[in-house]
């Protein structure tokens, strides 16, 4: 990644502009919500999506945020990245309290990741069935049937 | 025995086609059962085909396609026969199997009481025709709530709510409505209405509009009709007091909103078009079976075509009203349209315009 | 709702103590997800009376894990996953994973593929568009609309045939352009389509738009306000229904939108029927932009340089002789730089949000995408809460909200 950065309200982005990305990476929970309530104030207004990347013995939790009211800001999908240690239940702080947007995102990302988001209002599973007992399908270490359908019973 | 025998070989064939047949065919063919089967057939595969026409569709087609589909309906009744007949496990099986039953006895009875030629007079007593037809109407109602409530389904008890939160809102319009006729005509005999009418030469849609609407509206919505379908809002509470219904059962119900279409439609075209009003029998002619019951039924029949036909289309110009919205207007503006239409005939029947 | 291992424990309850009933008016409705008016979906309504106290949309019934699939398949087989994933605006979904592929490849495509890619999005916007208008109007109980509305899809999708070559999934988006050139005659055909669609854009107008019922039922119901809007998150033409000057394809610019001159509608009422005319709007700006490409398209080359080069000397006859473009080998072994990237696209909806990653395999490390309807969620659980039971259905609908859209 180029070391490109742009700074917005102090806050310092790594950017790639020919690859969409503006990233501020947060070193740990409080870290990441003062990040995220100086971010609001600036001018992010809405979440457009949350996820994690499984980084092996690490997961990266990541909040994609834009604006719809500042023209300054609404071109770019800026980031904020928050490592954390791989456990069974990670645990990381909500944002939905700061953009109520994060709610079903980060519902979804609980599911597929094993995120606890703490602080979060309805902290339930969303897409997957009721009786789906695997854990945490998106991470990498997900058992993937490899036989074709047709073969099985 | 020999006696009953005795007495039937008595009663000549002048008598027969005098006294007997009459009513026979006024029950069994016309207005009676067969013409409602044959109307029913007819009228659903109109309101398709019309809202297929519309809606840059073909419609029925493919049983008969020399006639346009024209038997579908026969198909479908068909296959509502042979489908199994489902009871929910939670439903009040008596309940739940008797009010289809009674919904379509008291769909048709109304019919009975609607004279569709001057010779009805000779078959019922039709002195009080108004007065009977009118609580009649407003009875069959009650059964549909009487389905929802029996089917213990929370889709079909709220339809069923919705039926008769409507029924209560919009009762008082049509008494109103058919009040201001009374008033007019000054009797409660439907026969005397159409004698006005003929009389005069203006049928009743000229000498009050205000109750002629406010009729076709109340009829729009006891029958179910477009914008009024909002007990059985499909995409609200799926089939409202039908949702449970399968097979024949449902098929009463899908056909019963016709029924009551019919019976209103004749109702409407005695009251307010003129009943068999081109055609005067003569007082000759009136109490013979052909000059006095079936071309004035005719006549009165085709008129109801008409109305129901103009009914049906609605389907396609407009959406539903919202069960609030239709609740409003039957309490707030429709109940002032009754007020105005009773004051236009008392006014009209005092001044002496008429 | 609750976890396996609470079902002995609550397995004597009713539902209805099971949700938490307080008194004897209050009703839970579970509407679908075998309902006429849910789709793929299921909406658990507390009701109050009339009035709806509590939404739960328990999404998911088609939920077709569309990210494990891509993360375990080469870059150029997720273009049809994704587009199956959005039926009635594929075109939109394939450009928005071009964009994030072509980001992390870092190939940029030709301006005559820039302008097609415009070309068939802006169709596809417009089928979109009569497929929200058209379920809306079943939603309400106006089926001549949603005839109509589906029949006129009918010739913009032969229109984006004689392009494609199929109707619904085109998968005719690929890194470094697009498939296949426009065939002959096409802008003339083009043009009388267009014609069609305004004439009956006023049919719409005489027998749904102003509609006294459909006025009625819509205007006032589920007003969403311009604060509301944004801090839900709220998107695409819902977004700006409610007073938000807020387009993708202004904010974000991609394809050949910079080059083109269209407006961006916004009503500032928020309710259902701000959201109804809203799409009309942008089916005439659609109408406005296709009739600029067409118009402005310059001549050139389909595929990128990067790409041509690939190609083997049949191929390359191939695309001279035919303006079709084969993909080269080079497709089924791309390996982008490891690297990550963004994207955002105006799908018919809303914003499409993708976000790529790449570790250098020829999979992708991390494969993530947001569709319009799932950022549409709140629309149930906020809007529709002190809405009468029958308003649901016009709020949804005027939503246009899309399961499998949302589920992935």
């Amino acid at each position: 990644m180029t070391a490109a950065s742009r700074v917005i309200t102090g806050i310092t982005f790594t950017t790639d502009e020919a690859k969409g990305i503006f990233e501020v990476e947060a070193s740990d929970g409080a870290h990441l919500l003062d990040l995220a309530t100086r971010l609001k104030a600036a001018g992010f207004d809405h979440c457009l999506s949350v996820t994690a990347e499984d980084l092996g013995d690490r997961l990266a939790v990541l909040w994609h945020i834009s604006s719809y009211t500042n023209r300054e800001l609404s071109g770019m999908n800026a980031q904020i990245r928050l490592v954390v240690s791989k456990s069974d239940n990670v645990e990381v702080p909500t944002l939905t309290g700061i953009w109520e947007s994060a709610n079903f995102l980060e519902r979804e990302t609980y599911e597929m990741f094993g995120v606890v988001f703490k602080g979060h209002p309805d902290m339930r599973r969303l897409l997957l069935p009721d009786d789906f007992t695997g854990k945490w399908p998106m991470r990498k270490d997900f058992p993937l049937k490899k036989t074709p359908w047709r073969v099985q019973k | 025995m020999i006696q009953i025998l005795s007495l039937l070989m008595s009663v000549s064939l002048v008598s027969f086609i005098e006294y007997i047949l009459p009513p026979i065919l006024y029950i069994i063919v016309f207005p009676g059962l067969i013409v409602v089967l044959l109307m029913l057939f007819f009228m659903i595969w109109l309101e398709r085909k019309v809202a297929a026409k519309t809606q840059l569709r073909f419609g029925p087609l493919y049983v008969s396609k020399r006639f346009g589909g024209v038997i579908q309906t026969v198909a479908d009744l068909i296959r509502f026969s042979f489908q199994e007949f489902i009871i929910p496990a939670g439903a009040d099986v008596f309940a739940y199997i008797q009010a289809p039953g009674l919904l379509m006895a008291f769909g048709l009875l109304p019919l009975i009481f609607i004279p569709v030629g001057p010779y009805y007079a000779n078959i019922f007593p039709a002195n009080y025709s108004l007065l009977i037809v009118v609580p009649l109407i407003i009875i069959t109602p009650i059964y549909v709530i009487l389905l929802g409530w029996a089917s213990d389904n929370k889709f079909s008890f709220v339809g069923s709510m919705r039926e008769a939160f409507l029924v209560i809102s919009y009762e008082i319009p049509l008494i109103l409505s058919i009040l201001s006729m009374i008033l007019l005509y000054g009797s409660v005999n439907a026969i005397n209405g159409v004698s006005f009418q003929i009389g005069r030469g203006i049928p009743g849609i000229v000498l009050n509009p205000i109750a002629a609407f406010l009729f076709l509206v109340v009829m729009i919505r006891t029958t179910g009709r477009f914008p009024f379908e909002i007990s059985e809002a499909e995409s609200e509470v799926v089939m409202g007091p039908y949702t449970e219904y399968s097979a024949l059962f449902f098929g009463i119900g899908m056909s019963l909103p016709y029924i009551e279409l019919y019976s209103f439609s004749l109702l409407f075209s005695v009251l307010f078009l003129g009943g068999w009003w081109p055609i005067v029998p003569s007082a000759a002619a009136a109490s013979g079976v052909v000059g006095g019951l079936l071309l004035p039924g005719l006549v009165v029949f085709i008129k109801a075509l008409i109305v129901m036909a103009f009914l049906v289309f609605l389907r396609a110009v407009y959406p539903r009203y919202r069960i609030d919205q239709a609740i409003t207007v039957g309490w707030d503006q429709a109940v002032y349209l009754g007020f105005a239409a009773v004051a236009l005939s008392m006014a009209l029947v005092w001044s002496g315009l008429v | 709702m609750s976890a396996p291992q609470d079902r002995t424990a609550t397995a004597n309850l009713t539902y209805d103590e099971l949700a938490g009933l307080k008194a004897d008016r209050e009703l839970v409705l579970l509407i679908g997800p075998a309902h006429p008016g849910s789709g793929h979906m299921k909406i658990k309504v507390w009701m109050d009376g009339d009035i709806i106290q509590r939404v739960d949309p328990d999404i998911g019934f088609v939920h077709r894990t569309t990210e494990k699939l891509s993360e375990n398949r080469l870059y150029i087989k997720a273009i049809p996953i994704v587009e199956r994933v959005m039926l009635p605006d594929t075109i939109n979904a394939n450009l928005a994973y071009v964009i994030a592929l072509e980001r992390l490849l870092g190939i940029e495509p030709t301006p005559r593929a820039q302008y097609l890619r415009t070309l068939t999005s802006e169709i596809n916007r417009i089928t979109s568009h009569l497929y929200g208008i058209g379920l809306y109007g079943i939603f309400l109980g106006s089926s001549t609309v949603y005839m109509w509305a589906f029949a006129d899809r009918e010739p913009l999708i032969d229109l984006i045939e004689e392009i494609s070559g199929a109707r619904i999934t085109y998968s005719y988006i690929i890194p470094g352009g697009v498939r296949w050139d426009l065939p002959a005659g096409f802008k003339e055909r083009a043009e009388t389509v267009l014609q069609y669609m305004e004439a009956r854009l006023k049919d719409y107008g005489k027998i749904w738009v102003r509609n006294p019922v459909v006025m009625d039922r819509t205007e006032g119901v589920g007003v969403v306000s311009k604060s509301d809007a944004i801090r839900l998150g709220i998107t695409g033409p819902n977004l700006r229904a409610s007073g938000v000057d807020y387009d993708t394809r202004r904010a974000k610019p991609y394809a050949a939108y910079p080059n083109l001159d269209f407006e961006v509608p916004t009503f500032s009422e928020g309710d259902c029927y701000a959201r109804l005319l809203q799409r009309v709007e942008e089916i005439e700006q659609s109408i406005r932009i296709i009739r600029q490409v067409l118009k402005d398209i310059p001549d050139g080359r389909i595929i990128s340089d990067d790409i041509y080069s690939k190609m083997n000397p049949l191929q390359k006859r191939m695309y001279e002789m035919k303006h079709r473009v084969m993909f080269p080998a080079y497709m089924a072994s791309m390996r982008p730089a490891a690297g990550r990237s963004t994207a955002s696209v105006e799908a018919g909806r809303g914003e499409i949000f993708f976000y790529l990653v790449s570790n250098g395999d020829k999979v992708p490390f991390r494969f993530r995408w947001v569709t319009p309807s799932f950022l549409n969620l709140p629309f149930f659980t906020h809007v529709m809460v002190g809405q009468h039971l029958a308003d649901l259905p016009a709020i949804y609908g005027s939503s246009d909200y899309f399961p499998p859209e949302a589920d992935r």
